[in-house]
């Protein structure tokens, strides 16, 4: 067994970062919830824990603190939203993979180029999801961590598919 | 966050700061909490490692379950193995941090990018091989020659702090003695004091 990689799960939604967490945590993955909400996520923290008992899950209040403890940043937010986290994260999500998961539509979306902009320096990937599937889209400007990633979601059940970029 | 690595590159290099502000891109910043691990046994050693602040060590187990410490980092050290890091061969190693660490992470990649795009980065890491290679063979003829008490006085005098931040035990593991052992040597060195 190896060193547990942290993962952060930046984002106000509960459903969300519960849903990755459970997926990831039986992974081998120390997971950060990084949200301002931190008492809507006690109850899921809890639950994680009891189920087991290897399990690490934290709540973070600091975007910026809990991207510089991260391995892997995974992103959940809104357009502006995520701006803002992007823009107080930059400095510590150098050489990180991080990850823009967003709703799957019927357009196959690129990695916003603001969010290549804001972080320059880190590895993004754009992950789709669609509601009640396992296939999950994948794109993105590096190819190892796009590579990187699908392994991960792949090991979570997910189907990984490919889009431009 | 990079200033120490700034001041440790530039006591042996000179760079511009256009240059450091590009080999600033290169490193992942990495915050470990204490007793978290960076590499644990039979993982490839992803990165080399810069201290920022905080303490790590290096160390392996045998089939025992005695641990043998072969380095400490203390802020401003480099750490990593080099071997596995060179190889992409499983490590013997784990890298665990002694106290909350704020580290700068550099992937074999990454360092190859650094050493193309700013060359004189080649003489900074030859220096630091250079001297690593120095310490190693000085502790390796001092694990065969030096009495205990030697061993420990020569790392009192290299590593004053040390005392304060590392238990005992790991001293004795570092020094190759046992915990029974270092406390019989403090005890005479304390006896000695006028």
């Amino acid at each position: 067994m190896g060193a547990k990689k942290t993962i952060a799960i930046v984002t106000d939604k509960e459903t969300v970062a519960t849903h990755f967490a459970r997926m990831l945590c039986s992974k081998q993955f120390r997971i950060l919830f990084v949200t301002k909400n931190g008492g809507r996520f006690k109850k899921a923290v809890a639950e994680i824990s009891e189920k087991d008992q290897d399990a690490e899950v934290e709540i973070v209040d600091c975007a910026r603190e809990g991207c510089w403890e991260a391995d892997l940043i995974m992103l959940e937010a809104g357009d502006s939203e995520e701006s803002a986290i992007a823009d107080a994260i930059k400095d510590v999500a150098i050489q990180k993979v991080v990850i823009s998961i967003k709703e799957m539509d019927n357009n196959v979306k690129e990695v916003p180029d603001e969010l290549e902009k804001l972080l320059p320096h880190s590895k993004v990937v754009m992950a789709q999801i669609k509601r009640n599937s396992p296939e999950i889209l994948l794109s993105g400007l590096d190819a190892d961590a796009i590579e990187k990633v699908s392994g991960i979601f792949k090991e979570g059940g997910y189907i990984p598919k490919f889009g431009k970029n | 966050m990079y200033d120490l690595l700034q001041k440790k590159i530039s006591e042996i290099i000179n760079i511009s700061v256009e240059e450091f502000e590009f080999c600033k891109t290169l490193f992942q910043p990495k915050k470990l909490r204490k007793r978290q691990y960076l590499l644990q046994e039979g993982d490839v050693c992803k990165y080399t490692i810069f201290v920022e602040s905080g303490l790590l060590r290096t160390f392996t187990i045998d089939e025992k379950g005695t641990e043998y410490i072969l380095q400490f980092a203390f802020e401003g050290w480099w750490m990593g193995d080099i071997y596995s890091f060179l190889t992409d061969e499983p490590s013997i190693y784990n890298i665990e941090a002694l106290e909350n660490c704020e580290l700068l992470l550099l992937t074999r990649p990454s360092w190859e990018i650094l050493l193309n795009k700013i060359p004189v980065f080649e003489r900074y890491f030859r220096i630091l091989i250079q001297n690593n290679l120095i310490a190693t063979q000085r502790r390796l003829m001092g694990s065969m020659s030096k009495t205990a008490e030697e061993k420990y006085t020569d790392l009192l005098d290299k590593y004053p702090g040390c005392l304060q931040r590392l238990p005992q035990h790991m001293i004795a593991s570092f020094l190759g003695i046992t915990p029974e052992t270092l406390s019989r040597i403090r005890s005479l060195i304390a006896s000695r004091k006028p």
